[in-house]
């Protein structure tokens, strides 16, 4: 047995226990079961983001016979709202068509299906079915966790807009709506998927480059849903969302791994007043964070909801929410960062602690060189900022802070070639033949 | 490899028992090709998605060995995005790495996984296929023929080739 064999066995050990999430296994599961539910089932919708694919798939499958979107009941109660024709919308429409699964179909969870015949609570014309294959192949990769600004989203300056409450549909558990943009209104991911809790609850979302969103809903006033720009802000980290119940009494763990100041997290229930029990829900206020420390909410009711944190010029943090991890950054806007100034001082090495601090108006896009032979580049791509060093240049990341703190001490740096800008990031970089350092901080404002 | 056949009516088994039954192979599959689990599970959700319509129809009667078929199918799906891998950021990709799960265990396969994908970064995909199926996924030779579709000759031989490739890279 040579190198290479041993090496092979070991790669064939140490991955032998990769497997298939628990959650992803589930969603196959539930897709398979209504997939064989039986030919009526021209589409089915799956209960949360991961099987989007699967969604458009059924939804394609199903549009040569019509578009029929099944989702599975609950106990029957209360007749659904009569069907009428929406108000036009003046931006977006979006038609969404529930009827009830029939009795084969089996509950994803234990509740019982319904043996009522189906109700259709309302079909939309000329839902735009053929578009759906389209769209899977540039639809984000939200994997569970909703967020502006979520870098798993291609799309991060774009618009997201979300309906987040279908009152007086206790029946329904799955809605696949689609969102029809007007002529001439650019769009790169529609579609709006709507997984209903047990309680009634749902979240539709859809990314959309155009704003206000007018979700119509048959039956109801439009709901105009205009984004909420106190999100897109600074002090905005990041969402993390539930839309399952997670059981009657439960504790909740936040954990933040990021260089953040003034740090709170925030868990609100879900917001339809109709799905929620009246038992106690979850804290809504803000809790003080303090790296390291993990807040604890407790008391939890079977419903819904979002962590919401938040951070004051904190642009980039770690969110691990009961395995839920995600990385959350919010973008740098061109247009929101109407100035960024490079601070910087610039020594030979020993002389760094008493140089004087200077300051540099950058410009994305622009080449510059510091004194001595430290030459930068400052980058846009995808709205964000990035800036590259001349490669001979050693030294990278070194944390988050005033520059004073890396005078004084010497701290490892995590190198890099193309790295991207964050508020208040400290870099090193290094000309080792002219004994030149730079401790640079770029500051957003 | 547990072979799922067709009964002798000629009937698939069961979606779901298929869906229980091959998920964890299909993804782990999937995993050694693209380097991490999270891109695998979408390689797997996407055969899924085109095998879910087929079995309603019907059409999977004609497939004889279903596991063999959806080995096929997720394996080309995962060399298409291992190809693809390229377009997407860095980001993104070292996003996905830390999706594999919690533990020490998870963290060593992502490193291990990370390896995998390294190791067969320049490989054709048809070396890349035979070598993650035969030696890092434990199958034999008839098997991997089967799944490829060729020879056990041409399973050999491209076994050969991408050994003498990865010796001499590491060499």
């Amino acid at each position: 047995m040579d190198e290479l064999d041993k090496e092979l066995l070991a790669l064939r050990d140490a991955t032998q226990g990769v497997t298939a999430s628990q959650a992803f296994k589930s969603e196959l599961l539930l897709a398979a079961a209504r997939a064989g539910a039986g030919a009526g089932a021209s589409t089915a919708a799956t209960a949360t983001t991961i099987s989007r694919k699967l969604v458009l798939a059924f939804v394609a499958a199903g549009a040569a016979g019509g578009l029929t979107v099944w989702s599975l009941t609950r106990e029957p109660e209360a007749p659904p709202p009569a069907a009428s024709e929406p108000p036009a919308p003046p931006v977006v429409n979006v038609n969404v068509v529930v009827s009830p699964a029939p009795a084969s179909v089996p509950a994803p969870s234990s509740a019982p299906v319904a043996s009522t015949p189906p109700v259709a609570v309302a079909v939309a014309p000329s839902a735009p079915v053929a578009a759906a294959p389209a769209l899977e192949s540039s639809f984000p990769r939200c994997r569970g966790i909703l967020s502006k600004g979520t870098l798993n989203m291609p799309t991060v300056p774009d618009l997201a807009a979300r309906l987040e409450k279908l009152p007086h549909m206790p029946h329904a558990r799955a809605v696949v709506a689609h969102v029809k943009l007007p002529e001439g209104k650019r769009a790169t991911d529609v579609l709006a998927q709507a997984p209903i809790s047990e309680d009634g609850w749902f979240v539709a979302e859809a990314i959309l480059r155009t704003h206000p969103v007018w979700f119509v809903l048959p039956g109801y006033e439009p709901v105009g849903f205009a984004v909420d720009f106190d999100h897109e802000g600074p002090q905005y980290l990041g969402e993390v969302d539930f839309s399952r119940s997670v059981g009657t009494r439960a504790e909740l763990a936040v954990h933040i791994d990021g260089t953040c100041s003034d740090l709170t997290t925030e868990l609100i229930p879900g917001v339809c007043p109709d799905a929620i029990h009246a038992s106690q829900h979850g804290k809504s206020e803000p809790i003080a964070t303090q790296q390291g420390r993990d807040p604890v909410f407790s008391g939890l009711s079977a419903t819904p909801f979002t962590v919401l944190a938040r951070s004051r010029g904190c642009t980039s943090a770690e969110l691990d929410v009961w395995g839920k991890p995600g990385r959350v950054d919010v973008p740098i806007a061109l247009e929101q960062a109407k100035a960024i100034d490079l601070e910087y001082v610039i020594a030979k090495a020993g002389e760094l602690c008493h140089a004087k601090p200077e300051h540099r108006a950058v410009v994305p896009g622009e080449h510059f060189t510091l004194p001595g032979t430290i030459w930068l580049w400052i980058k846009q791509r995808n709205q964000r900022l990035s800036f590259e060093k001349t490669a001979t240049l050693t030294g990278g990341y070194l944390g988050h802070g005033p520059l004073s703190q890396y005078c004084r001490e010497p701290t490892p740096a995590e190198s890099f070639s193309d790295r991207e800008i964050l508020n208040g990031d400290v870099y090193m970089a290094m000309d080792m033949a002219k004994q030149h350092i730079v401790l640079m901080r770029f500051n957003v404002r | 490899m547990r072979e799922l056949r067709q009964d002798a009516t000629g009937a698939a088994p069961e979606l779901e028992e298929l869906v229980a039954s091959s998920s964890d192979e299909l993804v782990r599959l999937a995993a050694r090709v693209v380097g991490n689990t999270a891109e695998a599970e979408d390689v797997v959700q996407e055969c899924w998605a085109r095998a879910l319509p087929l079995h309603r129809r019907g059409e999977l009667v004609g497939v004889v060995v279903i596991k063999t078929w959806l080995y096929r199918v997720v394996l080309n799906a995962a060399l298409n995005a291992r190809r693809a891998r390229d377009r997407r950021s860095e980001r993104e990709l070292a996003w996905q790495q830390r999706k594999v799960g919690d533990g020490v265990a998870a963290l060593e396969a992502a490193v291990a996984l990370k390896r995998v994908a390294a190791m067969l970064d320049d490989l054709p995909d048809e070396q890349a296929g035979a070598l993650v199926l035969k030696e890092l996924h434990g199958m034999t030779s008839a098997e991997v023929a089967k799944v490829l579709e060729c020879s056990e000759g041409a399973v050999e031989q491209r076994l050969v080739r991408a050994r003498a490739a990865l010796r001499k890279r590491f060499a």
